[in-house]
């Protein structure tokens, strides 16, 4: 059996002093360590367990700034394509040095009442020329893509297929089919129920429609994330106050279909109808070709004008929308750059280190570890040995 | 004054030299050895030495005095209670130690804080480019463009290999564990307990020829500790008896949780593989080991362990002479009507993790020779140290006791009497299977964390382990990596694929779904809607021109197979590859060419928060994390390990300090202090010099008695 007498007191001995010295000398020197990378790597910690909470906030902070960083190059193109489309738009609205703009575009008594009547002749080429132009920037381009080519960027938007100006392949002048609604297909039977593959069947029909296509074009969006926190809803619905709906379609510009009137709803066909009728004036006395006083040319070309007219405001609106647009842009780029400074601060507050503090911590540690080598040749003390004789 | 010898004088002078002489050996002994790792300091223990007993015609006139002293032992100071705590921190210091070591390669592999270029980390970063390029696809300027779709690819393909490479680092971790587990630790304690034998047999040797040994108990000692840095231990000393009534002191080792002995003596217990074990399809436990049986350094193993616990018995004439007990039916009935007399034997006791386990019991019936003549038990283990098959005993009033029957071969005679010797089974037979959270120590580190799966713990998991479902081990890593790469990939793939029923032309029903054929499958028409085979099937017009989609990750670069994706197999699909598959930028027929519905759909998959599964039977688990794919990686993986790391280290410097104040005060009892011994050294050398000193005196007086007073 093990003696077990126990000392009463407690005794010093020296192998345990040199434990417990060795012990704390390591600890001290882990301490001087770990201020030693601090200061060398400028960071609070270098792995997940120095700082778990830490680390874990700034990845979040990290991928934020990724993110955000992303929205600003999406946020600068964005306004590289607009600035395109609202040169275009310029060049359409108030003209070039060689071609006038709409907002110059005469008025109906200007036109009939030229002192100069055999100048109806050139101001009808004129207006031809200016058709032509106004297509031709309709087509602009940003690198590859078409801008006013809504979600068909690729390809150009607006062709001629003989008379026809056609917009993705279809004509501007599409009629529209009847609208109707589903009370407007109630089943034959007396049951007050309606016919819902009746009613189904007239919306694939009037989708498929060339009118159909065309407001449909005229409704597709390319959304964008520009920092508006882009998200689907539980069903996989895009949410569409999430996103900045990037496209530009030609025909919202123009103008699409026919009026009450049974007149193209597209400017560049009114100014197009117009030209031809001034084109085919006299070039001497600018008399018109048909001068019916009911049906002639006068009267066309007089209601033509009105609703040219009416259409350059509705461009010009839209010219004046895209400036907004811009605009718009420029100061979401400025937020989204303030975004990311902000992140940037955050995530240095949490992951940085702060030099006076690394520093003064560092010097202290070092101090600590100096003290405790010194102690080391004096932690053997003499004993009573070293005093016998 | 019988006691007064002429010389006795000189005899007690003798002996105090001898006796300072021994001491100051000792104190020597002590001062050589302060440097010597686990060396106990001695003591000479010194007695009185008187002779003779109590006359019984003593005379009143006699003094009796001593004769001297003598060394009665030389023994070592050292405090068992000490001892036992300093080995309780030991185990928890090696097991935070041995646990921390995998989580500090694990974070070299997962951990990716600081790491990278501008510290974006590496797997993190590929995420985060794969979006931004996604992000330049689905941008107004980006769809469409092949140039983008290659850029994307090309990032995706950079992200598979990471997550391959960190797979297969997970895995060779594992492996190379796992080997050195089986092939370094499990020797390095077999060898612990071979060398505590061996020196246990040369100490009972030393003590058998009256020595001490104390310098190979310090020996011992050190491997003692060595040993519960590895296992938890019990550590008892108790006395074997060698013959002809000599005691020696016999050490015993055994491991708490099971109560199995790892030391008894001079014989030995290793641990082994255990190849017997339940397969874990089976509901066994991954790497399970047991405990072989005791053998001693011949080779023998050690027999007979039952024979200790026998705790009673029921005689055959328990109800008297004239109603013996023949049957196992009697016996029944007799225990069940005086169950309160023998109710206290069959007790239950504390096993593991404090649960109480039912003690085992057998109920041997041996043939009666004489009335309550109890036969030798022993025959009833034979030659292998093998589980009984006996059949179980249901006794009312003792519910749930195992009590198992063992009856010679043959059964019970007719006619026969019987008594019945009541045997607790304990300790447990060899070998000893060690269930899988017993141990502790750094062998259960090494076990929980080769073994353990956190969230991906299964119900069976938990019968064995109670808290199998919050250990986190590299199976769970490698788990949550393969979820993260299969989901990511599931996700994917199947927004860049529009399924055949919207894809085709298939046969439907009045209501407009599609109609299902007898394998269950869609029925393909052409356009003019006639059935055609699935090889001959027709693409929708409005898909016809531009439709590439199909799946952009597989489990093989050479394949598009999407079956069991994992972290290590994933890799961009072949087809994507090489140009037949493309990113689908909208899901709708007769898209315009820089439509982006679905590129913008894909964005959004890609920083959305998603379900992660474990495929877990336990309730209430799953989905055991919802996040994005990087919160996965980041925040939940890393964040765990982080945690993990963090707990532990905080216990391992905790453990340590404990441990190191208590081998502060361990030294302080049996550690060799200079003050101490020079004091002692004085103390002797003064009774060396009194004791000399006395000789001289006893013989100057004998000079003058001899030649001084001789005629």
């Amino acid at each position: 059996m093990l003696d077990q007498s126990v000392s009463s007191y407690f005794r010093i001995t020296t192998n345990g002093t040199m434990r417990t010295y060795r012990s704390n000398l390591l600890g001290s020197r882990n301490k001087l360590n770990s201020a030693m990378i601090k200061m060398q790597t400028h960071r609070q910690f270098t792995s997940y367990a120095e700082n778990p909470l830490g680390a874990s906030k700034a990845w979040q902070l990290r991928r934020s700034i990724w993110r955000t960083q992303d929205q600003i190059g999406n946020v600068q193109m964005l306004k590289n394509f607009n600035q395109t489309a609202w040169i275009a738009l310029d060049a359409i609205c108030d003209g070039t040095d060689d071609q006038p703009g709409l907002n110059g575009f005469p008025d109906i008594e200007e036109a009939l009442n030229d002192p100069n009547a055999g100048g109806r002749k050139a101001l009808g080429k004129s207006i031809l020329s200016q058709v032509e132009a106004l297509v031709s920037n309709m087509n602009t381009k940003y690198g590859d893509n078409y801008v006013f080519a809504g979600t068909d960027g690729l390809n150009a938007p607006f062709t001629w297929q003989g008379d026809k100006l056609c917009f993705r392949g279809i004509d501007v002048n599409s009629k529209q089919m009847e609208v109707k609604t589903l009370e407007d297909f109630p089943k034959n039977d007396g049951s007050g129920e309606y016919d819902q593959d009746a009613y189904k069947a007239y919306l694939e029909e009037y989708a498929n429609s060339d009118y159909g296509k065309l407001e449909k074009y005229s409704k597709e969006k390319i959304y964008v994330d520009i920092g508006m926190g882009m998200q689907e809803d539980e069903n996989g619905e895009f949410i569409t106050s999430t996103g900045y709906d990037s496209s530009l379609c030609g025909i919202n510009y123009l103008g699409f279909g026919l009026d009450e009137d049974g007149d193209s709803n597209n400017i560049v066909m009114l100014m197009k109808e117009a030209g031809e009728i001034l084109s085919r004036c006299d070039a001497d006395s600018g008399a018109f070709e048909n001068t019916d006083p009911v049906n002639g040319d006068r009267k066309r070309l007089e209601v033509l004008f009105d609703k040219i007219h009416a259409k350059i405001g509705d461009v010009s609106e839209k010219h004046v929308e895209l400036t907004a647009d811009t605009a718009f842009l420029e100061k979401t780029e400025i937020q989204l750059k303030k975004r990311s400074d902000l992140l940037n601060e955050q995530r240095e507050g949490i992951e940085g280190i702060d030099p006076a503090d690394a520093i003064s911590e560092m010097l202290w540690a070092n101090y600590c570890y100096q003290a405790s080598l010194k102690i080391g040749n004096q932690v053997l003390s003499q004993s009573l040995l070293d005093y016998m004789n | 004054m019988s006691s007064v010898t002429t010389f006795g004088a000189f005899n007690m002078a003798r002996l105090g030299i001898y006796v300072s002489s021994r001491a100051i050996d000792v104190t020597g002994n002590n001062i050589a050895n302060i440097n010597t790792v686990g060396y106990t300091r001695q003591k000479a223990n010194a007695s009185s030495l008187y002779l003779g007993g109590s006359d019984r015609y003593v005379s009143m006139m006699d003094q009796r005095i001593g004769q001297g002293a003598i060394i009665s032992k030389v023994s070592q100071l050292r405090d068992p209670y000490l001892d036992i705590r300093y080995r309780n921190e030991t185990t928890n210091v090696q097991s935070a130690d041995t646990k921390l070591g995998y989580l500090d390669r694990l974070s070299a592999i997962l951990d990716e804080v600081a790491m990278g270029s501008d510290d974006e980390g590496v797997l993190e970063a590929r995420f985060s480019d794969l979006i931004s390029q996604m992000n330049k696809l689905a941008g107004t300027d980006g769809a469409g463009k092949d140039l983008n779709d290659t850029l994307v690819r090309q990032s995706a393909e950079a992200l598979c290999k990471l997550f391959n490479e960190k797979a297969k680092a997970l895995e060779e971790l594992r492996a190379e564990k796992e080997k050195d587990f089986y092939e370094k630790t499990i020797p390095a304690v077999n060898s612990l307990l071979t060398q505590i034998q061996d020196l246990t047999a040369s100490i009972r040797k030393s003590q058998i020829h009256g020595g001490d040994a104390l310098e190979l108990k310090d020996r011992r000692n050190m491997l003692i500790d060595e040993l519960s840095g590895y296992v938890k231990i019990e550590v008892t000393y108790d006395e074997e008896d060698v013959g002809d009534g000599l005691m020696v002191e016999r050490l015993n080792i055994r491991q708490p949780e099971t109560g199995a002995y790892l030391i008894k003596g001079v014989y030995a217990s290793k641990f082994e593989k255990d190849d017997l074990a339940k397969p874990v399809e089976e509901g066994g436990y991954p790497m399970p080991i047991r405990l072989a049986p005791l053998v001693n350094l011949k080779g023998e193993v050690l027999r007979n362990e039952a024979n200790e616990c026998v705790v009673g018995s029921i005689p055959a004439d328990a109800h008297g002479s004239a109603d013996l007990i023949e049957t196992l039916g009697d016996m029944k009935n007799f225990l069940e009507a005086n169950l309160d007399s023998y109710k206290g034997l069959f007790q239950n006791q504390t096993y593991l993790n404090g649960e109480l386990r039912n003690q085992k019991y057998i109920l041997q019936a041996v043939p009666v020779k004489n009335h309550g003549e109890i036969a030798n038990g022993t025959e009833m283990y034979g030659d292998n140290m093998v589980e009984f098959t006996g059949a179980n005993l249901e006794i009312e009033g003792l519910e749930g006791v195992d009590i198992q029957v063992v009856t010679p071969d043959g059964g019970l005679a007719p006619g026969q009497c019987y008594d019945w010797v009541i045997y607790r089974y304990s300790p447990p037979m060899y070998p000893v299977q060690i269930p899988d959270d017993a141990l502790s120590g750094s062998l259960q580190a090494d076990r929980e964390m080769l073994t353990e799966e956190g969230e991906y713990a299964m119900e069976s998991n938990l019968e064995y382990d109670g808290q199998a479902g919050t250990k986190h081990g590299i199976p769970f890593y490698q788990k949550a990596l393969d979820t993260l790469a299969s989901t990511f990939a599931q996700i994917m793939n199947e927004a860049n694929v529009i399924p055949d029923k919207d894809l085709y032309y298939v046969k439907k029903g009045a209501d407009g779904e599609p109609l299902t054929g007898p394998d269950g499958g869609l029925i393909y028409t052409d356009a003019e809607g006639n059935v055609v085979d699935e090889k001959d099937r027709v693409m929708l017009e409005g898909y016809r021109d531009w439709y590439k989609g199909g799946a952009l990750f597989s489990n093989d670069s050479n394949g598009d197979d999407t079956s069991n994706i994992s972290a290590a197999n994933i890799s961009v699909a072949q087809s994507w590859k090489y140009g037949q598959t493309k990113i689908v930028h909208k899901k709708d027929p007769n898209p315009g060419s820089t439509d982006n519905d679905n590129l913008k759909h894909m964005l959004i998959l890609l920083e959305e928060k998603h379900e992660f599964r474990s495929g877990t039977d336990r309730d209430g688990i799953d989905p055991y994390f919802k996040g994005t794919f990087q919160e996965m990686l980041s925040n939940h993986i890393a964040g765990i390990l982080g945690s993990d790391t963090h707990t532990t280290e905080l216990m391992l410097q905790n453990y340590m300090q404990l441990q190191d104040d208590l081998y502060v005060k361990r030294e302080s009892v049996s550690g060799v202090d200079l003050n101490d011994e020079a004091a002692n050294m004085m103390q002797f050398q003064k009774s060396y010099s009194a004791a000399c000193r006395l000789m001289t005196t006893v013989d100057q007086m004998l000079d003058k008695l001899i030649n001084g007073t001789a005629v």
